[in-house]
């Protein structure tokens, strides 16, 4: 479901405007994908389609008014449909929301068998060294969420490359952290 | 004299994927970024609907990625880059291009739209409007980026969460 600001901005803009920005960009964007996908560079479709680089950049802006030939060219040097029907789009969505769907179910099945959750914290510092810290009791409950409040009485500064590690506690080997109530 | 400024959260500027965030001086009625598009309105309306445009996708369907957005120092730009484009083809509306929405994204979801102004050369300070609102965007960037560091305001998803000591000012021209 669209936003209502979204919306909105689409009722005050004329169609005519909307198609010509928006119907490029799409097409910009589904090559934008395809490309890092396949793991290749704009210069690599050039070389492809023997284009030139800028001529590449051009379309890849969003601005580029494509023509159909345009699309299927670019579509066969990267070996994939850049235009699919709306009906196979749906169809492919559904395949995948259910796929998707019973890897959550399995996940969550897997998660409230573990009776007990550990986590192994790895921190450090931008000084380049280590100092203790206190952790927090979870914000959330753990089955759903890593996230912890983390305390640094003897440091204050800001430390944003904490990285924590769910582990089982068999397979914890550091000592447990300090949880403070 | 330096005057304060609010962030503000405007209804119509919460997309799916970002919310964008205004900037308003507390002794004035209007945000800049709207006073920026009754200024432009009327001239270069093409203009204002392309970057309403560009705002509305970027905050819909994409999420405010680097690509989507021009680097401007330690603030960024819309609409989004081509140069290229204008090296090469001129049959695209050049006067779309011209025009400098200043911004400062500060995560993929939340992103202040500041000011802006039509860019009339190749060089930013050589056109006026877009440079003095360029220094605004960058004074303002630095000093969120320095009030960061002093843990006065942090983001939780689309929400900025203001301390009560954060301030950001500005010396009005």
């Amino acid at each position: 479901m669209a936003s209502k600001a979204y919306l909105k901005i689409l009722e005050e803009i004329p169609k005519e405007i909307q198609n010509d920005v928006f119907g490029s960009i799409d097409i910009a964007n589904e090559i934008y994908a395809v490309l890092k996908l396949k793991g290749m560079a704009p210069a690599d479709l050039a070389r492809l389609m023997g284009k030139s680089e800028s001529e590449i950049s051009k379309w890849l802006t969003g601005l580029h008014n494509f023509t159909f030939k345009t699309v299927r060219k670019i579509g066969n040097a990267l070996e994939t449909d850049l235009i699919v029907s709306k009906s196979s789009k749906i169809k492919f969505y559904e395949e995948l929301l259910l796929e998707k769907e019973e890897i959550i179910k399995k996940l969550k099945e897997q998660i409230l068998k573990l009776d007990e959750i550990n986590v192994k914290i790895i921190y450090t510092y931008t000084e380049s060294k280590y100092r203790p810290v206190k952790v927090g009791t979870c914000l959330k409950n753990p089955s759903d969420c890593w996230s912890f409040e983390i305390y640094d009485e003897e440091n204050k500064s800001e430390r944003d490359n904490i990285k924590i590690e769910p582990v089982m506690a068999s397979k914890l080997r550091t000592e447990r952290p300090e949880f403070v109530d | 004299m330096k005057f304060e400024i609010e962030v503000i959260e405007d209804e119509s500027l919460d997309f799916t994927k970002v919310r964008y965030y205004t900037l308003k001086f507390i002794d004035e009625e209007k945000s800049e970024y709207q006073k920026f598009i009754d200024e432009y309105k009327g001239e270069y309306l093409s203009c204002i609907n392309f970057l309403k445009l560009w705002i509305a996708r970027i905050g819909e369907k994409f999420g405010a990625h680097d690509q989507y957005f021009r680097p401007e120092d330690n603030a960024s730009a819309l609409p989004p880059p081509t140069k290229e484009i204008r090296k090469i083809d001129f049959t695209i509306d050049r006067k779309n291009l011209s025009i400098r929405l200043y911004c400062i994204v500060l995560s993929l979801d939340v992103v202040i739209l500041v000011s802006g102004g039509i860019k009339e050369s190749d060089a930013v300070r050589d056109s006026p409007t877009c440079f003095e609102k360029l220094m605004f965007a960058q004074s303002i960037s630095s000093q969120l980026h320095f009030s960061k560091k002093r843990r006065e305001w942090s983001l939780k998803g689309k929400d900025i969460k203001i301390k009560n000591n954060f301030r950001i000012t500005y010396q009005k021209k």
